[in-house]
């Protein structure tokens, strides 16, 4: 055995004997062997069923066997972890294990100290009998010696709470609680600590006071009474007086002077610097910071919308789906080959009104400042705002424009019949319809809700016009122009529906409206939509440009919100043109009582087709719509029947 | 390890039965002067006076974008280092005062009249420099706090209560008109404003639909400078709006025709109000104008199908 084990095990065994030796001193000054012997069964219920209240005697003889067993239980505890203690360091057991048994025996000791519970339990058994006046001395007496200790316990209690309330800054908890503390149990500690609650109370105090400093109060009186000069004449201290007086440079009139103690005090990153920074950057306090941005802000619309239009100049800064796909419509073989090179010629510029309005701004409050030059610059550039009428606004009476969403309504849509449709066999429309054509090229035929007028027809006579003029698309005795046959149809069904109603039909005579070739080509190349000239037509796509120019065709173009009837050409067709990034074409077709060839040349060679209208030609198209299909490229010649769907 | 003796053997046993005494606390040290230069009296002030001549009625009040507002903060850091600094009943001194007369004119720019002419009449009370300025405004605010007082007596039909209600528009109308070219005049328009929009809603309950797009077009048109004209705006397309779906379902119930023309009129006007709201430069309110036209135009698709 080795040195250091016999030293543990000799220490062990010396524990474990003291453990012993305790274990005999409680047991030899322990109370009466009767106090620990167990009740029977009988006298627990004798006992439960007594109705008797003690006398004093019992009670004291209770209250004494309370605190005595309470103290015996305590004593074993802690004797038993002692013994515990000392087996495992004899043992040489784990060290945790030796850890654990020493923690046991720290708690058995501290609670073999605190006799409090059994103590409070003791004084309400005597302090009942107190209260009905049944008490001796010896009642007396322990019942005083347990209130007196009662009430140390409970003052060193408070006391350390107050300490505990001092130490964490609450100074009101603590006086409450030194202040009981020193009723229940006065004593030399709690009195000093009252003492040192005054000071300490003395001393928030003047720290409070001393939160607004002596200057702040002039400063403050003079900013809020809107007198600068006397908040500039103070000698006002640290950051937060220097801000306060830039303000006070702002306010007076002197705007730069304010704007150059904010930028000076702007540089730190404490609440002073950041508020003056929030200054320098707001637009409505810095017309200076505003130009800047403004000018900022139309450099980059402006080369955006070089590149993409007004879509990217709107939207491709923005971290979005829109700014997405306003750079997926950017990035395109037309738009940038043919479209960025047109707005770059024309000096595509975005609206300039915020820049001139923060030019104006600037000159305004500085007009020798660092940008005056180039505010001026740019206002000549610019040159006055445009007379527009703000929409809505008519001499200050606010009237809702006409909207430009793109909706179909339920109203009916005008219906926009060809002379030739109207004069013809098929269509013989009446009287009144024919006056109102008069010379003009289309009659158009709406819905009218109001008085009466001359262009009105008859109701008869509407529906039958309407009835025939379906009748005749039905039949290909007339076409559709700019919609299908379907549409068209549709559109005079609602406009008949809406005569059996009782609303009345208007006939107008309708002129077509005049456009440029070159304004036509150019709108399509420059916005994408496409655009018709009467025989001429204009669409642009992602890949390419398309231009379709028909003969034996309508001279003039279906207008928005109408559908169009036509006349059938005997003999009709077109010349086109497409161009591609990666392909271009020419070609003709033409027709013929229905059927048509067409010619094309592209990259991939020349082709033909000829399309048979064979059902038509049988006069079975309204049951069987079938046509024959003849191809011919280089690849072959093919021939398939089409359905015609 | 040396033996031990018993007797150091027993110490070690009964130490653990020594009782535990209270050891007295150290002094704490005295608390910290708590003087935030963060939020001195002199930088709230600052922030105060710097806008107290902004104009709330046609601008939005600073600190709006994101969230906040200059003069409810200020006020908060007002209450608080009063409340710091009367916690433990000092008596008032100067910087008390000044501090009630900054509560005072957050109070009124945060539109809390009566609490602003009680901080004034606090300031006067005590006699200083600011007693005067706080009097003429206490007067200002007294006038502010009756036209702002609920009705002594409920309307008890809905034709008092419109009645009450133009009362009130046409005396905050006369205030602004009062007080024009005065710090208080955007209070003023503000308040009238306000009224006029609780009366478009009233006439909304009360008389119908078209006399709320009537009432709400009026108020577009008189409060064409304020910041919450794009507001107007599309409260307006929501009437139109609302008003075209009415029709339909007039039609819908009715087993009638239903009026194209009327019902696409409405719709038009709907389209044309949140069109002119998204012009407007401000980026939210552009965006729920937007977003309005796209649901009514899925909301009119979807009409046109199911007729």
């Amino acid at each position: 055995m080795s040195d250091s084990s016999r030293d543990a095990k000799s220490v062990g065994v010396w524990i474990v004997a003291a453990a012993a030796v305790v274990g005999l001193l409680v047991l030899l000054l322990g109370g009466s062997p009767a106090a620990a012997q167990p009740m029977t069964p009988e006298a627990l219920a004798a006992l439960l069923a007594e109705r008797a209240p003690r006398s004093a005697d019992e009670r004291v003889h209770a209250a004494e066997t309370l605190l005595y067993e309470d103290l015996r239980q305590r004593s074993r505890r802690f004797a038993g972890a002692l013994l515990d203690v000392g087996w495992r360091v004899s043992n040489g057991l784990s060290p945790r294990r030796a850890l654990s048994s020493v923690g046991k025996l720290v708690k058995s000791a501290r609670e073999l100290m605190d006799g409090e519970r059994a103590q409070e339990r003791a004084l309400l058994v005597l302090a009942s009998a107190r209260s009905r006046g049944e008490t001796n001395d010896r009642l007396d007496l322990l019942y005083a010696d347990l209130l007196e200790r009662e009430r140390e316990r409970r003052g060193d209690d408070l006391l350390e709470l107050a300490e505990e309330a001092l130490e964490d800054g609450h100074l009101h908890l603590a006086r409450a609680r030194a202040k009981r503390a020193h009723e229940i149990a006065p004593s030399e500690e709690t009195t000093a600590l009252l003492a040192r609650l005054g000071a300490a109370a003395d001393a928030k105090r003047r720290a409070k006071a001393a939160s607004v400093r002596d200057w702040e109060v002039s400063l403050g009186m003079a900013m809020l009474l809107g007198d600068y000069d006397r908040a500039l004449a103070l000698d006002a201290e640290e950051r937060d007086g220097s801000l306060a007086q830039g303000v006070a440079r702002y306010l007076r009139g002197d705007a730069r002077a304010g704007l150059d103690t904010f930028e000076r005090l702007a540089e730190h990153d404490d609440q002073v610097g950041r508020t003056a920074h929030e200054w320098l950057d707001s637009p409505e306090l810095n017309d200076s910071a505003a130009f800047e941005r403004a000018e900022r802000s139309y450099y980059f619309e402006r080369t955006l919308g070089w590149i993409g239009g007004a879509t990217l100049a709107g939207s491709g800064l923005d971290l979005s789906r829109s700014g997405y796909k306003a750079w997926q419509q950017t990035i395109t073989p037309t738009n940038l080959v043919i479209t960025t090179p047109l707005r770059l010629y024309r000096g595509w510029a975005p609206d300039q009104s915020a820049l001139r309005e923060a030019a104006r701004g600037y000159l305004t409050v500085e007009p020798d400042g660092e940008h005056a030059e180039d505010a001026r610059a740019w206002l000549a550039q610019l040159g006055p705002a445009p007379d527009v009428m703000e929409p809505g606004w008519d001499d200050g009476i606010f009237v809702l424009p006409r909207a430009r969403t793109a909706y179909t309504g339920l109203t009916p849509r005008p219906v926009l019949v060809a002379r030739e449709v109207v004069l013809s066999d098929d269509v013989r429309a009446g009287r009144a319809a024919r006056a109102a054509l008069g010379e003009a090229p289309a009659l158009r035929l709406l819905l009218h809700r109001g008085p009466e007028t001359p262009q009105l027809l008859p109701a008869d006579e509407a529906g039958r016009l309407l009835e025939r003029v379906a009748r005749a698309l039905e039949q290909r005795d007339a076409t559709p122009h700019g919609h299908s046959s379907e549409t068209v149809i549709d559109e005079i069904r609602r406009l008949a529906s809406a005569l059996d109603g009782g609303t009345r039909v208007r006939a107008e005579p309708w002129w077509p409206a005049g456009m440029s070739l070159r304004a036509s080509l150019a709108s399509t190349a420059l916005t994408g939509e496409a655009a018709d000239l009467g025989a001429l037509a204009f669409e642009r796509g992602q890949e390419g440009m398309s231009m379709h120019r028909g003969f034996g065709r309508s001279a003039y173009d279906c207008p928005d919100a109408t559908v169009c009837v036509a006349a059938v050409r005997l003999f009709s067709g077109t010349i086109y043109g497409e161009f591609e990034t990666a392909d271009f074409q020419i070609g003709a077709s033409t027709s013929f009582a229905g059927a048509s060839i067409a010619v094309r040349l592209g990259q991939d060679g020349p082709g033909a087709s000829l399309v048979l209208p064979i059902a038509s030609w049988l006069h079975v198209q309204r049951w069987v719509p079938l046509e024959a299909r003849v191809a011919v490229s280089l690849d072959g010649i093919s021939f398939s029947p089409n359905s015609g769907y | 390890m040396r033996q031990l003796g018993p007797y150091r053997v027993l110490l070690l046993a009964w130490l653990p039965l020594a009782g535990c005494q209270t050891l007295p606390a150290s002094p704490p040290e005295i608390p910290r002067a708590a003087v935030e230069r963060d939020h001195s009296l002199t930088l709230i002030v600052a922030r105060l006076r710097m806008h107290l001549r902004d104009d709330t009625y046609r601008l939005p009040r600073f600190g709006a974008d994101q969230g906040g507002d200059v003069f409810e903060a200020s006020l908060w850091r007002l209450d608080r280092l009063q409340r710091a600094r009367l916690e433990d009943g000092v008596e008032w001194v100067n910087a008390d005062v000044v501090i009630e007369y900054a509560r005072a004119r957050a109070m009124e720019r945060s539109r809390r009249y009566a609490g602003a002419e009680r901080a004034y009449a606090r300031v006067v009370a005590y006699g200083s420099l600011l007693s005067d300025a706080a009097e003429e405004a206490g007067a200002v605010m007294h006038r502010f706090a009756e036209h702002s007082e609920p009705p002594a007596v409920l309307p008890a039909s809905a034709d008092a209560e419109l009645l009450w209600l133009d009362q009130r528009v046409e005396a905050w109308e006369a205030m602004a008109w009062e007080l024009r070219k005065t710090s208080y005049e955007p209070l003023a328009l503000e308040e009238s404003e306000a009224w006029a929009m609780a009366r478009v809603e009233a006439l909304l309950r009360h008389r119908g639909i078209e006399s709320a797009i009537e009432a709400s077009r009026l108020l577009v048109q008189e409060h064409r400078s304020s910041k919450m004209h794009a507001n107007h705006l599309i409260r307006l397309g929501d009437f139109y709006a609302e008003a075209a779906r009415r029709e339909y379902l007039r039609h819908r119930t009715d087993r009638r025709g239903l009026d194209t023309a009327r019902y696409d009129g409405f719709l038009d006007r709907a389209f044309a109000a949140y069109e002119l709201a998204g012009e407007q430069r401000r980026p939210g309110l552009s965006s729920e104008a937007h977003q309005k036209i796209e649901a009514l135009l899925a909301v009119h698709q979807g009409r046109a199908h199911v007729r």
